[in-house]
C-alpha cells in the first residue's frame, strides 16, 4: 500500500513539473541535481530542453546528470537538435565534443570537430576543445596531435598554453618551457600561471628550461618565468639578475612582478635569498612614493642586514628621514638587524652606541636580543667582564642561558650550572638546546664548584678550536676523580674528536670512557660514537658488531633507534636517505 | 578444485607436541618466547623476519593465528631473543603454564596454532636492473632481513623456478606491453632501458616478440604454481599474468610492442579456462589508455572511470576450519586503507567462481585480496603497489619502512612468505 502510495506522489509531482515554466523547471532540476537525484533531475532538464531547445543550462545540467545514470548518448539528440538552432553557438559545440567523447564515439568526436573547424576556420577554439575532450579519455598522445594540427592551421600562439601544459603531464619539460615561453610571449599575464606549473621540473632538466624561457631577446617576457624559477628552485640572486633585466617599463606591471618574487623569495633561507629580497624592496622603493616607499627601503635595509650586507643597510637607514619621536615598528625593525650586524662583525663598541641611542624605541624582544647578542660578541673578543655588564640587569632565560656560557668561560662550573637551570630547556635552537642540556648534565657529575680547564676548554671549542678543547678536556678528565665525572668529560672529548674528524684520538678517549663506567649513563653514546669511528675508517665489522652491542647492552638507551637505523642503512634494510 | 590440504602432525590442532620445549610441563620456568603480533609490538614486520630466521636455523616455532593478531611461540633460545632485540621486536618471555592457559584459550576460540616446519626458499622474480625499492614485496622483504633471490625471463625459462618454493612477481607486465607506458613517458630513459632488456632477451631466446617472450614466462610460472609453488603477485602482475595466460593464441598487445595491431576481437577469443584467477574479461583495446582490462575496479590511469580509493576490509574466517586464509590475512587491523597501482582491485564480476576473497571494500562491486589453487600449488593476487604509499607515482621516493614498522598493509604480504612454513596437515571438514 505504502508502494502505491509512494508512486501516487511520485506522479503527482511529474504532473505537476510538466506544467511548470521553463525557468522554475530549472531551479527544481538543479536541487533535484544536488540531492543526488539524477533521474528524476534528467527528466526536468530533457522537458526544458522540448521547450528551449537552445538553453544552455538545461543542456549542461543534462550532461553532468547522464553520467551517474550512465544516459551520456541521450544529450547527443538535444545537443544536434541544438546545433540546428544556434549553429554559431560555441558552447553548445563544446557540448557535443564533450558527449562525443563520453559516447566513446571518437569517430563522430572528429567529424563534430571538422564541422565546428569548418564554420570558423581562424578560431582556436574548436582545437582546444576538442584536445580537452580526447585528453579526458586518457589520450593525451592524440590530443598533442589536435593542438599541433591547431596550431599549424591557425598560424599563431594561442594554443602554445595548452600545449604546454599537456607536455608538463607527460613530463616532457623542456617542450613544456618552449611551448610556455610562446604562450607568455602572446601574454606576459601568463607568466605566473607558467612559472607555477614549470617549479615541478625535475633537477636535472631545469638548466635546460631555463635555457628554453631565457633564449629569446633581452626584452622577451618568457624571462619574467625563468626568473621566478630561478628564485622557486633556490637560486634567488639569479632570479633577480634574470628579472631585474626584463622587468616592464610600466611602474604599475612593473611592481606587481616586483611583489610576487618578493614573496616567492620571502619563502627561502639563507643569505642569497635575503639580498635577492633586498634587491627587489629597493627597487619597490624607488617606484613608489612616500610612506610605501619608506617602508620598502626600510624592509631592503632588514633584507641587506639579514644577508650580512651590513654596509648596503645602513645605505638604505641613510636615506630614511627618521622622526624620532615617531618610529614605525618597521623601522625599529631594521634599526635592530642593523645592530645585530654591527655586534656580529665585531663592531661591537659601535652596536653598543647605536643601541643606547635607540634602545627606548626598539622593540622588547629586539632589546633582550640585541643585549644577548652583543654578549656573545664581547665573549667571543675574549671580554668576559663587558660580556657580563651588557646582560648584567636582564632576567630573561636568553640571558640566564648566556650568563652561563659565560660563567663557564671562566670555569665558574657552581655558577654555570645555576644560570643553565635558571634557563631552562627552551632557550634557542633545537641545537642550542641540547648542547646546554648535555652540557649541564656534564657539570652535574663534575662535582667542583672551580675547573679552569673546563672554562678554557669550552672557549676554545666556541672559538672554533676543536683539538685544544680535547686537548685541554683530556687533561681535565686526568685530574677528575674516577666516579667524580671523569668517564663523562672523556666521552665529551671523544665525541668532539669525532665531530672534527679525528677519528683515532677519538677511538682512543671514547674506549677510555667506555672502560672505566660500561654501564655508565654516558656508555651507550660513547659506544655509539665509537661505533661510527670504526665505521667511517672503513671498519664496518667492528662498528656493525658494536652497534649490536649498543642494542644488547643498553636496551632501554635513547641511542638505540639510531643505533638500529645506523644498521639498518649499513645493511640496506631501508632506502639510503 | 579441492582446498590444499594440511596434514597434522599429531592430533591437537592447538599443536600441543609440535614443539619440543625440554622441560617439563608446568615448570614455572619461562621456557617460552612469545612474539606477540597486537598492538603492544613495536616491530610487525620484523618479527616475520625473526621468526624467519628462526626457522632457518631449523629452530621450531608456531604460529598461533587469531591470537593476539597472529602471535609466534617458540621454545626459548638466545639466538632468537637476541636476533628480535637486535631487530627491535617484542618479545616476551612466558612460562610453561602461561602457554598452557593460551593453549586452552585457542581450543575455546577461533584459533588455532599451526607449527611452522621450515623457511621456504624465497624467489623475486624481477629485471636485473630493478632496485630493491621498485616493490613493495622486496621492500619488506629487506627491511625484515628475509633472503630471496632474484631471478628474470632467463632463469624462468630455463626451469630455475624449481630451486625455489615461493614466488614473488615483480611489478612485471606479463602482456610485453612495459605497463602500457610506452607513450606516456616515451623518451625516459628508464622505460628505453625496460624496452632494450627485453628485447635483447627476447632476441637471445628467438621470440619474435617480447609478448611472445612473456607469455613463455607466464607459462612456466604457471607450471611452478602446479607444481607444489607458491605464488605471489602484487600490482598489474595480477591482472596481467592472467591475461598472458589466457591469450596464449591471442594477440593482446598494441602495436608498438610486437609490430602488429592487437586483435579487434581479442576479448571473445582468449581461453579463460587457461588462466588462473579471472573469467570472462573484457580486455582494453586503446594502447593509449593505461589499463590492461576490466579486471581492475580502481582504473587509476583511466581518467573518465577512475575510481577513489577507501578502505578494504579483511575476511574473517575460522581458523580452524580454514587455516590457510587465515594466516594469509593474519593481522592487528581489520580495516586498512586502501592504495592505488597499476592494478589496484579485482573486479567480484571477474573472479572464477573457487577464487576465496581475503579482502574486500564493503558496498563495492570490487576485492582486493585474493587467493586460490592451481594444481598442487596456491597463489595469493594482492591488489596495488604500495601499502604506506597509495599513490605512488613513477620517481618518487621509496618509502622506509623503519618509518612503518606496524604497517598492516605490509603485513598481508609477509604473512604470505610465512605461510608456506606452515606443516601440512589434514583440513578438518
Amino acid at each position: 500500500m505504502k508502494r502505491l502510495i509512494r508512486f501516487v506522489l511520485v506522479g503527482v509531482a511529474l504532473t505537476h513539473a510538466d506544467t511548470l515554466p521553463a525557468q522554475s523547471r530549472l531551479v527544481e532540476a538543479f536541487e533535484l541535481e544536488r540531492n543526488g537525484r539524477f533521474l528524476e533531475a534528467a527528466r526536468l532538464y530533457r522537458q526544458t530542453l522540448r521547450s528551449e531547445p537552445t538553453s544552455l543550462p538545461a543542456l549542461l545540467g543534462l550532461e553532468r546528470v547522464s553520467e551517474p545514470i550512465n544516459q551520456q548518448d541521450s544529450v547527443l539528440f538535444f545537443v544536434k537538435h541544438a546545433l540546428e538552432l544556434a549553429p554559431e553557438n560555441r558552447f553548445i559545440r563544446t557540448i557535443e565534443l564533450r558527449s562525443w567523447a563520453a559516447a566513446d564515439s571518437p569517430d563522430s568526436l572528429n567529424a563534430a570537430a571538422e564541422r565546428w573547424i569548418a564554420r570558423e576556420p581562424e578560431s582556436p577554439d574548436p582545437y582546444r576543445e576538442w584536445a580537452f575532450a580526447v585528453s579526458q579519455r586518457g589520450d593525451l598522445i592524440e590530443a598533442q596531435r589536435i593542438l599541433t594540427l591547431g596550431t599549424e592551421r591557425v598560424g599563431n600562439s594561442s594554443l602554445s598554453r595548452e600545449l604546454a601544459q599537456l607536455w608538463v603531464v607527460t613530463g616532457e619539460w623542456i617542450r613544456a618551457a618552449e611551448y610556455w615561453a610562446d604562450a607568455t610571449r602572446a601574454d606576459p599575464g601568463q607568466a605566473p600561471t607558467a612559472a607555477l606549473s614549470l617549479a615541478r621540473t625535475n633537477p636535472t632538466n631545469r638548466d635546460a628550461v631555463i635555457r628554453a624561457l631565457a633564449s629569446g631577446a633581452p626584452e622577451d617576457p618568457a624571462q619574467l618565468v625563468a626568473a621566478n624559477l630561478l628564485a622557486v628552485w633556490n637560486r634567488p640572486l639569479d632570479g633577480w639578475v634574470m628579472l631585474d633585466r626584463v622587468l616592464p617599463e610600466d611602474p604599475a606591471v612593473a611592481l606587481g612582478i616586483l611583489r610576487g618574487f618578493v614573496e616567492r623569495v620571502r619563502r627561502l633561507r639563507g643569505p642569497k635569498s635575503a639580498k635577492s629580497r633586498g634587491f627587489a624592496l629597493e627597487r619597490i622603493a624607488d617606484l613608489t612614493t612616500g610612506s610605501f616607499s619608506e617602508n620598502a627601503r626600510l624592509e631592503a635595509a632588514r633584507a641587506f642586514a639579514e644577508a650580512g650586507d651590513r654596509d648596503v643597510a645602513e645605505r638604505l637607514l641613510s636615506q630614511i628621514t627618521v622622526d624620532s619621536t615617531v618610529v614605525t615598528p618597521s623601522q625599529a625593525g631594521a634599526m635592530a638587524s642593523l645592530i645585530g650586524v654591527m655586534a656580529a662583525s665585531g663592531r661591537v663598541d659601535e652596536a653598543e652606541d647605536r643601541f643606547a641611542q635607540w634602545s627606548d624605541r626598539l622593540l622588547l624582544g629586539d632589546v633582550s636580543n640585541l643585549r644577548v647578542a652583543m654578549a656573545w660578541a664581547w665573549a667571543e673578543q675574549d671580554s668576559l667582564d663587558r660580556a657580563d655588564a651588557i646582560i648584567a640587569s636582564d632576567s630573561s632565560i636568553s640571558a640566564m642561558d648566556t650568563k652561563g656560557w659565560i660563567a663557564l668561560f671562566r670555569g665558574n662550573v657552581k655558577d654555570a650550572i645555576t644560570m643553565f637551570r635558571a634557563a631552562g630547556p627552551l632557550v634557542g635552537t633545537r641545537q642550542e638546546s641540547t648542547r646546554r642540556t648535555e652540557m649541564l648534565a656534564l657539570l652535574q657529575v663534575v662535582g667542583t664548584d672551580t675547573v679552569p680547564e673546563i672554562g678554557s676548554a669550552m672557549m676554545a671549542l666556541h672559538s672554533g678550536d676543536t683539538t685544544t678543547a680535547v686537548g685541554e678536556l683530556q687533561s681535565t678528565a686526568s685530574r677528575l676523580r674516577l666516579d667524580g665525572g671523569r668517564a663523562e668529560v672523556l666521552s665529551f672529548a671523544g665525541r668532539l674528536a669525532y665531530e672534527s674528524g679525528d677519528f683515532e684520538n677519538s677511538e682512543r678517549l671514547l674506549r677510555l670512557s667506555v672502560d672505566i663506567a660500561p654501564e655508565g649513563p654516558t656508555a651507550p653514546l660513547s659506544s655509539f660514537t665509537l661505533a661510527r669511528a670504526m665505521l667511517d675508517s672503513g671498519r664496518q665489522d667492528e662498528g656493525i658488531e658494536r652497534l649490536e652491542d649498543v642494542i644488547i647492552r643498553h636496551p632501554n638507551s635513547a641511542v638505540v633507534p639510531r643505533a638500529r637505523r645506523l644498521l639498518d642503512q649499513i645493511r640496506r634494510a631501508i632506502p639510503q636517505s | 578444485m579441492k582446498r590444499r590440504e594440511f596434514i597434522s602432525a599429531l592430533g591437537s590442532s592447538v599443536g600441543a607436541a609440535a614443539v619440543a620445549p625440554g622441560v617439563l610441563l608446568g615448570s614455572e620456568q619461562n621456557n617460552w618466547i612469545l612474539i606477540p603480533m597486537d598492538n603492544v609490538q613495536t616491530d610487525h614486520l620484523r618479527a616475520y623476519g625473526v621468526c624467519f630466521r628462526n626457522l632457518q636455523r631449523e629452530q621450531a616455532a608456531e604460529w598461533l593465528l587469531n591470537y593476539r593478531g597472529g602471535s609466534f611461540l617458540a621454545p626459548f633460545d638466545s639466538t632468537l631473543e637476541r636476533d628480535a632485540m637486535l631487530s627491535g621486536v617484542s618479545v616476551e618471555r612466558i612460562s610453561d603454564n602461561q602457554v598452557l592457559e593460551l593453549r586452552g584459550q585457542i581450543q575455546a576460540n577461533n584459533m588455532d596454532a599451526v607449527p611452522l616446519e621450515k623457511a621456504p626458499t624465497v624467489a623475486v622474480y624481477a629485471p636485473p636492473n630493478a632496485a630493491p625499492w621498485d616493490d613493495a614485496v622486496t621492500m619488506a622483504l629487506e627491511y625484515a632481513g628475509i633472503e630471496y633471490d632474484q631471478i628474470w625471463d632467463a632463469e624462468v625459462l630455463d626451469g630455475g623456478l624449481s630451486d625455489y618454493e615461493w614466488l614473488h612477481l615483480h611489478h612485471e607486465d606479463f602482456t610485453g606491453q612495459y605497463s602500457k607506458f610506452y607513450l606516456t613517458y616515451a623518451g625516459s630513459p628508464w622505460l628505453s632501458e625496460m624496452v632494450q632488456m627485453n628485447t635483447a632477451m627476447m632476441r637471445s631466446r628467438g621470440f619474435e616478440s617480447v609478448p611472445a617472450l612473456k607469455k613463455a614466462v607466464a607459462l612456466r610460472i604457471k607450471e611452478f604454481v602446479g607444481q607444489k609453488g607458491f605464488l605471489f603477485a602484487m600490482c598489474a602482475a595480477t591482472e596481467t599474468l592472467d591475461l598472458a595466460l589466457a591469450a596464449e593464441d591471442v594477440d593482446i598487445a598494441a602495436q608498438y610492442s610486437d609490430g602488429d595491431p592487437m586483435d579487434p576481437n581479442a576479448s571473445e577469443k582468449v581461453d579463460w579456462s587457461r588462466s588462473m584467477a579471472f573469467d570472462n574479461v573484457r580486455l582494453e583495446y586503446s594502447s593509449a589508455i593505461p589499463s590492461f582490462s576490466d579486471i581492475d575496479g580502481h582504473q587509476v590511469n583511466n581518467p573518465p572511470v577512475r575510481q577513489s580509493l577507501a578502505n578494504f576490509k579483511i575476511f574473517n574466517f575460522s581458523a580452524k576450519i580454514d587455516p590457510v586464509p587465515t594466516m594469509l590475512v593474519q593481522n592487528h587491523r581489520e580495516i586498512i586503507p586502501d592504495f592505488y597501482g597499476l592494478t589496484t582491485s579485482f573486479n567480484r564480476e571477474r573472479l572464477k567462481p573457487d577464487v576465496t576473497v581475503l579482502a574486500y571494500e564493503e558496498g563495492t562491486p570490487w576485492v582486493k585480496y585474493i587467493h586460490g589453487e592451481y594444481g598442487e600449488g596456491t597463489w595469493t593476487f594482492f591488489g596495488g603497489h604500495d601499502p604506506e604509499d597509495s599513490q605512488h607515482q613513477v620517481g618518487d621516493p621509496p618509502t622506509d619502512l623503519s618509518l612503518h614498522t606496524n604497517s598492516p598493509g605490509y603485513r598481508l604480504i609477509l604473512n604470505n612468505v610465512l605461510f608456506p612454513a606452515a606443516k601440512k596437515r589434514e583440513l578438518k571438514t
